[in-house]
């Protein structure tokens, strides 16, 4: 087995002085570094990277030294953004093509151990569900082939139409992926099989 | 751009790949998503919507070679994919459908949200504690970074140990799927249409006992235990908790390894009773024979 590239990280100097740039106040600075990450590490996904948090980490260590080299920046998601851009295309540049490494739609040797204890995750998360959001997604899911397209139409009818059922579905779904990665990670599994 | 299905379209492509970096387009995308935080849900649900439809078969064969070939490369969306699964195999149950598996009473959603975006609660003990927490976080990061370092050395013995256990462990599989094994098929409908007593003949070499039992007229459950009972005892001597294995056109198969050793020969019942369900449990019995 090949080993594993060494994740980089900010140092903690580095994310110190990134913190104290986006704000004096403490509260702030943290509320505004989560907000840019969110959106760059979904804008690197976006773009099909495989390592986002890798890139974002990247764009931050640039951010700095420009900040250090006296530059003014007035709108800092902006300018991140700008500095993103270019990491990407860095990124492209040495990208190589990739083909996925296991069937992900009918993976082989799934271990039923931890698809049981998934299972039993999933249906805590679940019955934490309101009921609204419980009978949406069951439905949501239900029957196969015709059935399930005609089942949709009419949650779709009801929530006011296809676009608003796929963005509350996803809501939910949303929902339920955190919860049942939180129980996995209590239960020491930590990922979905 | 808003949530229409021609915005819908043109996410989509942009989703998978189609729109080059650095055009015109792709730039107005990627600016209106970062700034807009409606549309980046639209683009969520959009890439759900490929994630689903690449699982059950229904995109189209250029669209399936660009998910494999860009949008599936990233770990955040394998996660999602894995657990859009999950999902379907969670409520492609009929007891989940009717509500027989999920709680009737709603529960407040706090908690998931509170993963989503900090409370109001923790924003005031952040502003309390504010010097502390922005030390606390310098401290994280430190740690994780100089114990990232310390780490590396240990990640890469770990993952060395994970491989010689799974070497070993495939090692085990070949060496059980060689050893001798008989086969033992049961359904309700081939013992009521025969009449007669499903039997297995053993001998002395026989290691296993391929179980499989066919379940037609019966609706899915999560789970299934099995138990398998002499039927002059009623003590069992073999029980597990078994998932369903399920064809395209829906029929419910279970498929069991009955260890053969310390099996008399002798009439056996087998009962299935699925879990999460208000079905009755299902009887097989069996013969064990012992060949000469």
């Amino acid at each position: 087995m090949a080993p594993r590239p060494v994740k980089r990280t900010l140092s903690p100097e580095a994310f110190g002085r990134f913190l104290r740039w986006l704000s004096r106040d403490d509260e702030q600075a943290v509320r505004e570094y989560l907000q840019i990450r969110v959106r760059l590490v979904r804008f690197f996904i976006h773009r099909n990277c495989t390592n986002s948090e890798e890139l974002f980490d990247e764009t931050v260590d640039i951010v700095i030294a420009k900040i250090e080299q006296g530059v003014e920046i007035t709108k800092p998601l902006a300018y991140c953004y700008g500095v993103a851009r270019n990491v990407l295309r860095e990124h492209e540049r040495n990208r190589r093509p990739a083909i996925l490494d296991e069937d992900l739609a009918s993976p082989q040797g799934v271990d039923m151990e931890s698809r049981e204890r998934e299972l039993q995750c999933l249906e805590h998360c679940v019955n934490r569900l309101s009921d609204d959001e419980r009978q949406i997604v069951a439905q949501y899911h239900e029957g196969q082939g015709r059935e399930k397209i005609e089942t949709r139409k009419l949650l779709a009818e009801k929530l006011g139409g296809v676009n608003a059922l796929r963005i509350k579905v996803c809501r939910i779904h949303k929902t339920l992926r955190l919860c049942v990665l939180d129980c996995l990670s209590r239960s020491g599994e930590g990922e979905i099989t | 751009m808003k949530d229409s299905t021609a915005d819908r379209e043109l996410l989509r492509q942009y989703l998978l790949g189609r729109i080059e970096d650095g055009t015109e387009t792709e730039l107005r995308i990627s600016q209106e998503i970062l700034l807009d935080e409606d549309l980046a849900e639209v683009a969520d649900s959009v890439e759900e919507q490929l994630i689903e439809d690449y699982l059950s078969g229904t995109l189209p064969a250029t669209d399936r070679k660009a998910a494999e070939e860009h949008f599936l490369q990233a770990p955040e969306r394998q996660q999602k994919l894995r657990f859009m699964r999950l999902l379907e195999s969670y409520f492609g149950t009929p007891q989940a459908v009717a509500g027989e598996r999920v709680r009737t009473s709603a529960e407040p959603r706090k908690a998931f949200r509170g993963r989503e975006k900090p409370s109001a609660f923790a924003w005031n003990r952040i502003l309390i504690f504010g010097q502390a927490a922005a030390l606390a976080i310098l401290f994280i990061a430190g740690t994780r970074y100089v114990s990232s370092l310390r780490t590396r050395q240990t990640v890469l013995e770990g993952a060395l140990i994970s491989e010689r256990t799974r070497s070993e462990r495939l090692s085990k599989e070949v060496s059980e799927l060689q050893a001798p094994s008989a086969r033992l098929v049961l359904a309700e409908g081939l013992v009521r249409s025969e009449g007669v007593i499903r039997h297995v003949d053993i001998n002395s070499t026989i290691q296993r006992i391929n179980v499989e039992i066919a379940l037609p007229d019966r609706p899915r459950a999560s789970s299934y235990n099995v138990q398998v009972t002499p039927a002059d005892s009623k003590q069992p001597v073999w029980s597990a908790r078994v998932l369903p294995l399920v064809s395209a056109e829906g029929y419910v198969q279970l498929k069991l390894e009955l260890p053969a050793q310390g099996l008399q020969p002798g009439i056996y019942t087998l009962v299935v009773s699925p879990r999460s369900s208000n079905s009755r449990p299902i009887r097989f019995a069996f013969e064990i024979r012992s060949e000469k």
